[in-house]
């Protein structure tokens, strides 16, 4: 970090009034995550209930992650591309995931993102790259096509099933 | 498939004979998250500002834990009536996707329509109770019918990750 730098988040913590009219300005951006617990009933209406921590669920229960970005900073924040994860012992659910503005992407390894995995499968013919089953899936990433303003909101959400 | 009719005499005239069988083997579905297992999970962003430099933050961290808990997945007979002095078999496909074994109570929606059922002859029987806590016992109601699995004074409760069969053959004593 430059001095520069360094001077304005001190100024940003002290100073917001004058950090505003300063020079440097930049995108700050906060990020929350908060989890239901969604219910079909048989005529196809959905129940979403909201999960507190440690709540408990069984084998079958789906959880409906929102993941919510705002910019409190004073400057767009470009390339915002906002994750989550799909936690060990859940699964999932294909199709899920939505958010307005912006497209999906998907991680077998937490590493690597396509908006199609492929996995390698062993075929006579040697190896065949094949679409990757989305119970795979280890991590979701939504990349917002627009840059989000300072003040604004934006996010996204998914789902997964636990096993 | 294991059947097994656990029958004395007397009870050649009952209304009910039950029995409960397992379908070898577990359905094919992955394991079961293991009860107390902690769901959590952690977002985050990533962007950049006007100069392209890049940031990363992220949320707090959300949990949920897994229940202890069968969930009961029970496919009823089609309905049917019988004729009296004649027996029918309904069956139901009962399949326990939940992760901890438990018992599943058939209700009302099992009886079979033209079958009658006396309180005298409601004796435990292989993959049969009636509800003792059930106060009312009226000829023509066999409600409270409950599937366990095992042998006879061995009753177990149903395993998650198994299907079982149950069938109950119902007589109309007339």
């Amino acid at each position: 970090m430059t001095y520069a730098r360094a001077a304005a988040a001190i100024l940003t913590a002290v100073l917001p009034a004058l950090a505003a009219t300063a020079a440097i300005a930049k995108p700050v951006v906060v990020v929350t995550l908060a989890q239901a617990t969604v219910v079909t009933a048989a005529d196809g209406a959905e129940h979403v209930a909201a999960l507190t921590d440690n709540v408990p669920v069984t084998r079958g229960t789906a959880i409906r992650y929102t993941v919510s970005a705002k910019d409190t900073g004073t400057d767009p924040a470009r390339r915002l591309a906002l994750t989550g994860r799909v936690p060990s012992g859940t699964a999932y659910t294909p199709g899920s995931l939505r958010g307005p503005g912006g497209h999906a992407e998907y991680s077998l390894d937490g590493k690597t993102f396509s908006a199609h995995p492929m996995v390698a499968v062993k075929t006579s013919a040697g190896s065949v790259l094949q679409p990757a089953d989305p119970a795979q899936y280890v991590v979701v990433r939504w990349v917002k096509d627009a840059p989000l303003d300072a003040n604004t909101s934006t996010g996204f959400s998914y789902e997964v099933r636990v096993k | 498939m294991m059947t097994r009719f656990h029958l004395t005499p007397r009870l050649l005239v009952a209304a009910f004979i039950t029995t409960c069988a397992t379908l070898g083997g577990a359905f094919a579905a992955s394991a079961a998250t293991a009860p107390g297992t902690v769901i959590s999970n952690t977002s985050s962003a990533v962007y950049s500002d006007a100069n392209s430099n890049s940031y990363t933050t992220n949320s707090a961290t959300v949990s949920v834990t897994v229940q202890n808990a069968p969930s009961m997945v029970v496919t009823a007979g089609t309905g049917q009536t019988v004729a009296p002095g004649q027996t029918i078999t309904d069956t139901f496909s009962i399949q326990n996707t939940g992760n901890a074994s438990g018992n599943v109570a058939l209700g009302a929606d099992a009886t079979i329509a033209g079958t009658q059922y006396r309180e005298r002859d409601a004796v435990v029987l292989y993959g049969y109770d009636r509800q003792r806590d059930d106060p009312v016992h009226h000829v023509g109601e066999s409600q409270h019918r409950t599937c366990f699995a095992g042998k006879r004074r061995r009753r177990q409760q149903l395993d998650f990750n198994r299907r079982y069969v149950c069938a109950f053959v119902e007589r109309n004593v007339g």
